[in-house]
C-alpha cells in the first residue's frame, strides 16, 4: 500500500517474537477485562460495605461503616491527584495563585503579561468537580443508595475523568460556554464531537447515578459495565495514540491518562482495601493490626531489655521509654561502628596500595574475604565463636588482678563470654573536666600562634549571624568562637546525657539502696518535652561549630606554627605537663574497678552453687557479648567496603600528585596525610554517606546477635501487642531520620570538602 | 665457564630472594648488610626454619610439638578438644608452620638488616601483616582440621542443598528407580530439581562460550567443579542413599554444560560479532525463562498439568497408596500430570538461589520501570516512581521481610492467597528493583542526549527509544552496579531465617538439631554456610569485575600512596 509517496507494510508475522506479540495483543483486552472486573469488583464491594449506615437509635450497627466526608476526602481525593498529576499544570496554577490579591504582596508576580486561564481551566474545573461532588454526597439531599449508587458515582466518576483526560478539550468547550458560541459545539467538526463525548459522558454519568434503578443492565453488574466502557475507550484511544497525530506534550498527556485507566482498578482497591483494613469493625484483629492508633505506646512494657545507658524497666515505663532506648542503643553501636571502620578502613586501603607484598597482600585477602560474606552469617558466627572462646563465665579469666580476698577480687579488666568489663571512671564529670582542660589548652595555645589574617575583612549586617564575634577584632574573635564551642559542647553533654542515661541516676539510688526508680509511663509528649531542652543545646552545638568553621573559611584564623627544634620542644613539655594534669583530674574522681564477688554465704567451703558469682553492679564498665559482636560484626564488614572506597579514590588521583610530593621530599606519612588523602577525600565523601546510612540500616541485623536495638525492640511489641502497621510504621520513620541525619551531616562536610575546586 | 655461569645463576636466584625478603621487611638500614645481604637472609632462613620446626615454651610452637598436641588432645580454656587424627594434625602443624616461618623470616631479618632504621612505617607492616596473618591461619586451620567435626554436614548435606520436605524425599524413596520394591515412601519429585539444573548449566556453558574465553579457561575450572559436585554425591559417609542416580545426573548436566559451551563458541567463532551479539541477548533472555521455567516446574499451574494428562500421564498421587506400597513406579509425565511442589515445601540453598535470582530478574523489570518512570516528564509516572523507590530503600531489607510477611497478605489475600516464599520472591523482586532503578537512574542520566535526538530522527517511537536506545545504553555502563546490587540480595537472603523459611542458612543454624550425635557441633554447619555464600559472592563480584575490563570502564592511574 502506498500513502502519499510513503510505502506502508501491513504487519506481518515474521519471526517467533512477532508472533508472541501478536498473541499478546490479541489476549491483552481478555486479560484487562478479567483484571478489571475483578479489582472493580472487590472495590464497590469495599465501597458498599463502608457505605452502608446502618444506625439504630443513634448506633451505628455497620462495623466496618466508614463516614462518607472521609471517604470521599481519601479516595475522591485520590482521583482528583491523579487527574491533577495527568493534567501538571501545577505551575500555572501556582503562577495563578501569585496573582490573587494576597499572594501578589508576597511573591513578585508579572502582572503585565495577560495570563491564560485557559491554561488552568482543566484543573479548576476538576477540583470544583471534586468539591461539588464532596457536597452532593456528603451534605446533599440526595441519598444515593449504597448497594449501587455510591460505587456506580465513584468508579464511575473515575473513569469519566479518565475520559476527559483524554479527549483533553475542556478549556474549549468552557471558553465556548464562555462566549455564547454553544453553536459551534453542535457543527459536526471533529471539534465539536469530541466537544459531544465529553459533555455527553458527563451527562450520562449524572443520568445513571441519579437514575439507577432506571438502568438495570448497569446496577446489575457495575463492574462489568464500566469495564466494558474502559475498553472500548482504551482500544480506541490506543490505536488513536498509536497514529502520534498529537503534539508530544499531548501525547504523553495522554499516555499517561491511558496509563491512568490500566492502573486505576489496582490503585483504587489497593486504597479501599487500606481503608478497610484500618477500619473494619468485623474482624478485630485484622482491625488490631491495622489501626493507626499510637495509644497503646503510652502503656507499660513487659519485656527486658540491656541496662546500659538507658534503663527501661519493665512493667513500670512506657513503650515509648522503650522505643527511645531502642534507638539509643542503634545510635551508639552505629556512632562506634562508623567511627572505627572509617580508621581501620582508611588504613586497610593504604595497606592494600603498599609496596609491601605481604601487607598489601594481607588487606586484598581481608577485603575479599569480608565483602563478600553476608552480614547475618558473620555476627551469627561472630556470636557463637565468641561463645565458644571465650571463656566461661564461671572460671573468670582476669587480664590484670588487683587484689584478692575471700569474697571477691578487682581487676583492670574481665573477659568471658557473658559480658567483658572493663576499668572505668569513678566520676564521668572529673573525666570531662579533664577534657575540657585539654581543650583549653589547645585553644590558649592557638591564641598564641595567631597572626594577622592577610584579609582581615569583617561581616556586617546578617552577615553578623554568620560570624557573631567579628567586632572583636581578628585576635579575638578566634579564640572567643573556640570558647563558644567548648562552651556549648559542655551545655549539650550536661543536658544530653541524662536524656540518654538513667544510670548516674540509678547508681546513686543503689548506693542508698533505694530500690529502682519509681516508673513514671512517660507519653511521647513527655519525652519530648525533657528532648526540647537538649535539642537546643544540640542547636547551640551545631551552630557554634558553624561560627568557628565559618571563621575559619573566611580565613579570618591564621596560625604561624613555630616548628624550630626549640619550638617544637617547648610544645612538646606543655602537651605532656598539661596531659599528667588532665589525667590527675580525670581519676582524681575515683577509679571504678570492676569487682567480681564469688559467693560470700560459704560456711562449710562447700563448692559455689551457680548463680552465687557475680561482677558487683556498677562497678566497672560493662561491655555486653551482643554489643561487642554486634560492633566487631559492622566494622569488620564495613570496614572491607570502606578499604576499597579508599583505595578507588586513592587511585583515581592524577600521579604525578605523589611525584610531585615525592620531589618534595615528604616522607610517606607526610605524603598521605597532606597531599593524597585531602584530595581522595573528595571522591570519598559521596560514597562514604552511602556507607555510614547502610550501617544505620544494617544496625537493623542486631536481632540476629540479640541486642536490643530499634528493630528488635518493635520486633518483640509487633510480638506482644500485634499493633503491627502502627509500629511498621515507627520503625520506617525511625530508619529514614536516621539516614537524613547521617545524610544531613555528610552533604555538609561534602560541600565542604569540595567548596575548594581544584 | 661453568662456574661463572653457575655463580650467576646463584646471583640471580639470591638478587631474587633478596628482593622477595625486602618486600615484605623493608629495606635494610645496617651497614653490614649492604655486602653480605645474601649470607644475613640465608641465617635468617635458616634460624626461622628451626624456630618454625621445632619451637616450643615460650616462643610460638613448631610444626612437631603443634602436632603432636593436635593428637593427643586436651583441654583448652576449659574445653575438651578431640583427637585428631594423624593426617589432619600433621596438615594443620604444616600449613601453620608456614606462616609462623614467614613471620619469624620478617621478623628476624627486619632485626639483623635493622630495617626500621630505613623507616619505621615499612618495617613494621611487614611485621604486623606477618603476626596477624599466622594467628588467623593458625586459628582458622585449627578449627577446620582439629577441632571441627564435619560429620554433622555429611550427613545433612542433602537436607542444607533442598530442604528438609525435599531431602526425605531424595534420601529415602526411590521413586522412579526400578529398585524401588517395598521401600518407597512417596512420590520421587527429584527430575523437577534436576530439570533446573539441566537448563541452568546448559545456559551457564552458553553463556561462557559467548564471553570470547580461551576454552580451556571454561572447560577445566568447569570440569573442577563438577568433580567436586560427583564426589560430594558418591562420598557416602552418614547418609544411605543410591548414589548412582545423582552422580550420573551430574555427569549428564555437566556434559551439556560442555556441549553448549562448544555450539556457541562454535557459532561465535564462525559468525560476523554482530550474530554473536545477538546470541548473547539471545542467552540472556534464555537465562530470564530459565528462572520462570524453575518456578513453573516445581508447582506447574493446572495447564501444565492438563498438557501432561492430554499426552498419557497419569496424575501420581491418584494412586499414592500404590507407589507407597511398592508395586507401581509412576513415570515421569505421571509426576508432570500430578501435584508439583508447593512453595512451602521448599528448601535449602535451592531457595536462596531463586529468592535471589527472583531479585535479580523481577527487580530488573521493577528496576527499568521505575526507573524510566522516576525520569519521566509526566508527573503522574514520576511522583509515584519516586514515593515507591525513596520508601522502600529507607529501611533496611528486614523490616521489609516482616511487612512481607505479616501485612503484604491482608493486603494481597483477597486477590492472591500466595505463600510465603512466593512473597518473598515479590518483595525481593520489589526490594532489588528499587535499589536497580537508582542504579539504572545514573546510567540513564549519562545517556548522551545526541543518541535520544538521533533516535527520534529515525523515526523511532518514544517506547522504542527508551527500550532500544535509552536502555541498552544505560545498562551497559551500569552492568557492574547491578551485578553488585545482584551480589548484595544474594548475601541478604540469609535474612529470610528472621522470618522462618528454611534457606540454606537457617538449615545450618538449625542441622546440630537434626541428630544427637551433633548436638555439640553448631558452629561447624555455619561455617559451611558462611564458605557458600563466599563463594557465590566472590564469584560474582569476579564476573562484574570482568565485564568492567570488557567494557573498559576501569579507569587506570594513581597508585602507590604509602
Amino acid at each position: 500500500m502506498e500513502l502519499r509517496g510513503v510505502k506502508i507494510r501491513a504487519p506481518r508475522v515474521e519471526s517467533l517474537g512477532d508472533g508472541i506479540r501478536l498473541l499478546l495483543l490479541i489476549a491483552s483486552p481478555y486479560i484487562f477485562w478479567v483484571y478489571s472486573t475483578k479489582f472493580l469488583g472487590m472495590s464497590a464491594d469495599y465501597l458498599t460495605s463502608m457505605s452502608r449506615d446502618i444506625t439504630v437509635l443513634g448506633v451505628q450497627k455497620n462495623l466496618s461503616f466508614y463516614p462518607m466526608d472521609k471517604l470521599m476526602l481519601f479516595y475522591g481525593g485520590m482521583i482528583l491527584l491523579c487527574f491533577l498529576l495527568i493534567k501538571n499544570e501545577f505551575r500555572n496554577l501556582l503562577r495563578a495563585a501569585s496573582r490573587l490579591p494576597l499572594a501578589s504582596k508576597l511573591f513578585e508576580s508579572d502582572e503585565h503579561e495577560p495570563f491564560d486561564w485557559s491554561s488552568i481551566s482543566t484543573s479548576l474545573f476538576a477540583i470544583a468537580s471534586f468539591i461539588i461532588s464532596y457536597f452532593i454526597m456528603v451534605h446533599g439531599p440526595l441519598s444515593f443508595s449504597p448497594g449501587t449508587q455510591v460505587p456506580f458515582f465513584f468508579l464511575g466518576g473515575a473513569l469519566v475523568a479518565g475520559i476527559l483526560l483524554l479527549q483533553d478539550n475542556i478549556p474549549e468547550i468552557l471558553s465556548s460556554l464562555n462566549r455564547d458560541e454553544i453553536s459551534t459545539l453542535v457543527d459536526r467538526s471533529p471539534k465539536s464531537i469530541s466537544a459531544a463525548v465529553s459533555v455527553g459522558s458527563i451527562v450520562l454519568f449524572a443520568t445513571i447515578t441519579v437514575n439507577m434503578p432506571m438502568f438495570p443492565f448497569v446496577s446489575n453488574d457495575i463492574p462489568a459495565f464500566l469495564s466494558a466502557v474502559t475498553l472500548i475507550v482504551a482500544i480506541s484511544w490506543a490505536y488513536l495514540l498509536s497514529m502520534e497525530g498529537a503534539n508530544p506534550a499531548v501525547q504523553s498527556r495522554r499516555t499517561a491518562a491511558l496509563a491512568f485507566f490500566v492502573f486505576f482498578p489496582f490503585v483504587s482497591y489497593l486504597i479501599l482495601r487500606l481503608i478497610f483494613l484500618m477500619n473494619d469493625g468485623t474482624n478485630p484483629t485484622m482491625l488490631n493490626r491495622w489501626e493507626v492508633r499510637f495509644d497503646f505506646m503510652d502503656k507499660v512494657n513487659t519485656f527486658k531489655i540491656n541496662p546500659w545507658p538507658m534503663e527501661a524497666e519493665p512493667n513500670q515505663d512506657s513503650r515509648w521509654v522503650f522505643l527511645k532506648a531502642g534507638i539509643i542503643n542503634s545510635a551508639r553501636v552505629t556512632l562506634v561502628s562508623i567511627f572505627l571502620c572509617t580508621i581501620l578502613g582508611v588504613i586497610v586501603g593504604v595497606t592494600r596500595l603498599s609496596k609491601n607484598k605481604l601487607a598489601s597482600t594481607a588487606a586484598t585477602v581481608y577485603v575479599e574475604v569480608f565483602r563478600n560474606l553476608p552480614l547475618a552469617v558473620l555476627l551469627f558466627l561472630i556470636s557463637s565463636q565468641m561463645g565458644a572462646q571465650l571463656p566461661y563465665f564461671v572460671d573468670e579469666y582476669s587480664i590484670i588482678e588487683l587484689s584478692t580476698n575471700e569474697t571477691g577480687s578487682e581487676a583492670v579488666a574481665y573477659v568471658s563470654n557473658e559480658g567483658t568489663w572493663f576499668v572505668n571512671f569513678g566520676s564521668y564529670f572529673h573525666a570531662m573536666i579533664g577534657v575540657a582542660l585539654l581543650l583549653l589548652v589547645r585553644v590558649w595555645l592557638r591564641f598564641q600562634d595567631r597572626i594577622e589574617p592577610r584579609d582581615p575583612s569583617a561581616p556586617s549586617g546578617l552577615g553578623l549571624a554568620r560570624r557573631p564575634f567579628s567586632p572583636l577584632g581578628w585576635r579575638v574573635e578566634p579564640l572567643v568562637s573556640d570558647l563558644f564551642l567548648i562552651f556549648s559542647l559542655a551545655l549539650c553533654a550536661s543536658e544530653v546525657l541524662p536524656f540518654i542515661s538513667s544510670v548516674n541516676e540509678q547508681s546513686a539510688r543503689d548506693h542508698l539502696e533505694l530500690g529502682p526508680l519509681p516508673g513514671d509511663a512517660h507519653s511521647l509528649g513527655e519525652i519530648a518535652s525533657d528532648f526540647v531542652p537538649s535539642l537546643a543545646t544540640v542547636a547551640l552545638v551545631i551552630y557554634s561549630f558553624f561560627v568557628s568553621t565559618n571563621v575559619d573559611d573566611d580565613g579570618a584564623n591564621n596560625l604561624e606554627i613555630d616548628d624550630t627544634d626549640a619550638g617544637i620542644r617547648k610544645r612538646f613539655t606543655i602537651w605532656v605537663a598539661v596531659l599528667a594534669v588532665a589525667m590527675g583530674i580525670a581519676l582524681s574522681g575515683g577509679v571504678s574497678w570492676p569487682e567480681y564477688s564469688r559467693d560470700i554465704y560459704e560456711p562449710f567451703g562447700a563448692i559455689d552453687p551457680p548463680g552465687s558469682w557475680d561482677i558487683v553492679k556498677g562497678t566497672g564498665f560493662e561491655m555486653t557479648p551482643a554489643f561487642l559482636a554486634m560492633m566487631l560484626g559492622l566494622t569488620l564488614f564495613t570496614t572491607s567496603v570502606v578499604a576499597e572506597i579508599v583505595r578507588g579514590s586513592i587511585q583515581s588521583l592524577p600521579r604525578g600528585q605523589v611525584e610531585a610530593a615525592i620531589s618534595l621530599s615528604l616522607n610517606p606519612y607526610q605524603r598521605l596525610r597532606l597531599v593524597i588523602l585531602p584530595q581522595a577525600l573528595r571522591s570519598m565523601v559521596p560514597l562514604l554517606n552511602n556507607q555510614y546510612m547502610n550501617v544505620w540500616k544494617n544496625s537493623s541485623l542486631a536481632v540476629v546477635v540479640a541486642y536490643t536495638d530499634i528493630f528488635y525492640v518493635i520486633l518483640v511489641m509487633m510480638n506482644n501487642v500485634g499493633k503491627l502497621v502502627p509500629l511498621f510504621l515507627l520503625l520506617l520513620v525511625t530508619y529514614q531520620a536516621g539516614s537524613l541525619t547521617i545524610s544531613a551531616i555528610m552533604n555538609w562536610y561534602n560541600s565542604r570538602v569540595t567548596s575548594v575546586k581544584i | 665457564m661453568i662456574d661463572r655461569g653457575e655463580a650467576q645463576d646463584f646471583r640471580r636466584w639470591a638478587n631474587s630472594l633478596l628482593e622477595f625478603e625486602e618486600s615484605m621487611a623493608g629495606k635494610p638500614s645496617a651497614s653490614w648488610a649492604k655486602t653480605n645481604g645474601i649470607e644475613l637472609t640465608g641465617l635468617a632462613i635458616l634460624l626461622s626454619l628451626t624456630l618454625a620446626l621445632f619451637g616450643s615454651g615460650p616462643v610460638p610452637t613448631g610444626l612437631f610439638e603443634m602436632a603432636s598436641v593436635a593428637m593427643e588432645g586436651g583441654q583448652v580454656n576449659g574445653r575438651n578438644l578431640p583427637q585428631a587424627g594423624a593426617f589432619n594434625s600433621y596438615l594443620y602443624a604444616t600449613i601453620t608452620a608456614i606462616f609462623l616461618f614467614l613471620a619469624w623470616w620478617v621478623t628476624i631479618a627486619s632485626v639483623i638488616k635493622w630495617t626500621p632504621g630505613k623507616g619505621v612505617g615499612p618495617a613494621l607492616l611487614g611485621f604486623v601483616s606477618a603476626v596477624i596473618a599466622f594467628i588467623v591461619v593458625r586459628y582458622v586451620s585449627h578449627f577446620v582440621l582439629v577441632e571441627a567435626d564435619w560429620e554433622v554436614m555429611w550427613a545433612n548435606r542433602v537436607l542444607a542443598l533442598a530442604g528438609p520436605e525435599m531431602a526425605s524425599q531424595m534420601t529415602q524413596s526411590h521413586g522412579s528407580m526400578m529398585e524401588c520394591i517395598s521401600t518407597c515412601y512417596g512420590i520421587n519429585q527429584n527430575f523437577r530439581l534436576w530439570w533446573i539444573l539441566y537448563l541452568s548449566f546448559a545456559v551457564l556453558g552458553a553463556a561462557y562460550g559467548t564471553s570470547g574465553e580461551k576454552p580451556l579457561r571454561f572447560l577445566i575450572p568447569f570440569a573442577v567443579l563438577s568433580a567436586i559436585f560427583i564426589s560430594i554425591a558418591y562420598n557416602q559417609s552418614s547418609i544411605n542413599y543410591h548414589w548412582e542416580g545423582p552422580v550420573r545426573r551430574l555427569i549428564i548436566a555437566t556434559l551439556l554444560a560442555y556441549a553448549s559451551f562448544g555450539a556457541s563458541y562454535y557459532y561465535c567463532l564462525t559468525n560476523e560479532e554482530y550474530k554473536a551479539n545477538q546470541l548473547k541477548s539471545r542467552i540472556s533472555i534464555l537465562g530470564v525463562l530459565t528462572f520462570f521455567f524453575a518456578l513453573v516446574i516445581m508447582n506447574p499451574p493446572e495447564i501444565v498439568k492438563d498438557l501432561a494428562k492430554i499426552l498419557g500421564g497419569d496424575p501420581a498421587q491418584d494412586r499414592l497408596d500404590d507407589v507407597v506400597a511398592g508395586t507401581y513406579v509412576p513415570s515421569t509425565l505421571d509426576k508432570l500430570a500430578g501435584d508439583g511442589i508447593e512453595a512451602s515445601q521448599w528448601g535449602g540453598l535451592f531457595v536462596n538461589l531463586i529468592i535471589a535470582t527472583a531479585g535479580g530478574v523481577l527487580g530488573f523489570g521493577v528496576g527499568v520501570v521505575l526507573a524510566f518512570g522516576r525520569q519521566s516528564d509526566q508527573p503522574f509516572f514520576s511522583v509515584p516512581s519516586v514515593a515507591v523507590i525513596e520508601l522502600v530503600r529507607s529501611g533496611p531489607l528486614i523490616c521489609w521481610l516482616y511487612f512481607a510477611v505479616f501485612m503484604m497478605p491482608d493486603l494481597m489475600d483477597p486477590f492472591f492467597n500466595a505463600e510465603d516464599i512466593v512473597r518473598m520472591l515479590l518483595m525481593f523482586g520489589i526490594f532489588g528493583g528499587c535499589y536497580i532503578a537508582e542504579v539504572l537512574r545514573g546510567g540513564l542520566q549519562a545517556v548522551d542526549s545526541g543518541q535520544k535526538e538521533a533516535a527520534m530522527a529515525l523515526g523511532l517511537s518514544p517506547m522504542q527509544t527508551k527500550m532500544q536506545v535509552e536502555l541498552p545504553n544505560a545498562v551497559r555502563t551500569t552492568l557492574p552496579s547491578i551485578v553488585s546490587v545482584f551480589i548484595g540480595l544474594w548475601k541478604d537472603t540469609t535474612l529470610l531465617f528472621i522470618v522462618n523459611i528454611l534457606d540454606f542458612f537457617k538449615l545450618s543454624k538449625d542441622m546440630p538439631n537434626t541428630d544427637l550425635r551433633f548436638l555439640g557441633s553448631f558452629l561447624e554447619p555455619v561455617w559451611v554456610s558462611a564458605l557458600v555464600f563466599w563463594v557465590f559472592a566472590f564469584y560474582l563480584s569476579r564476573i562484574s569485575m570482568k565485564i568492567e575490563k570488557n567494557l573498559g570502564l576501569v579507569r587506570e592511574g594513581g597508585g602507590e600512596a604509602a
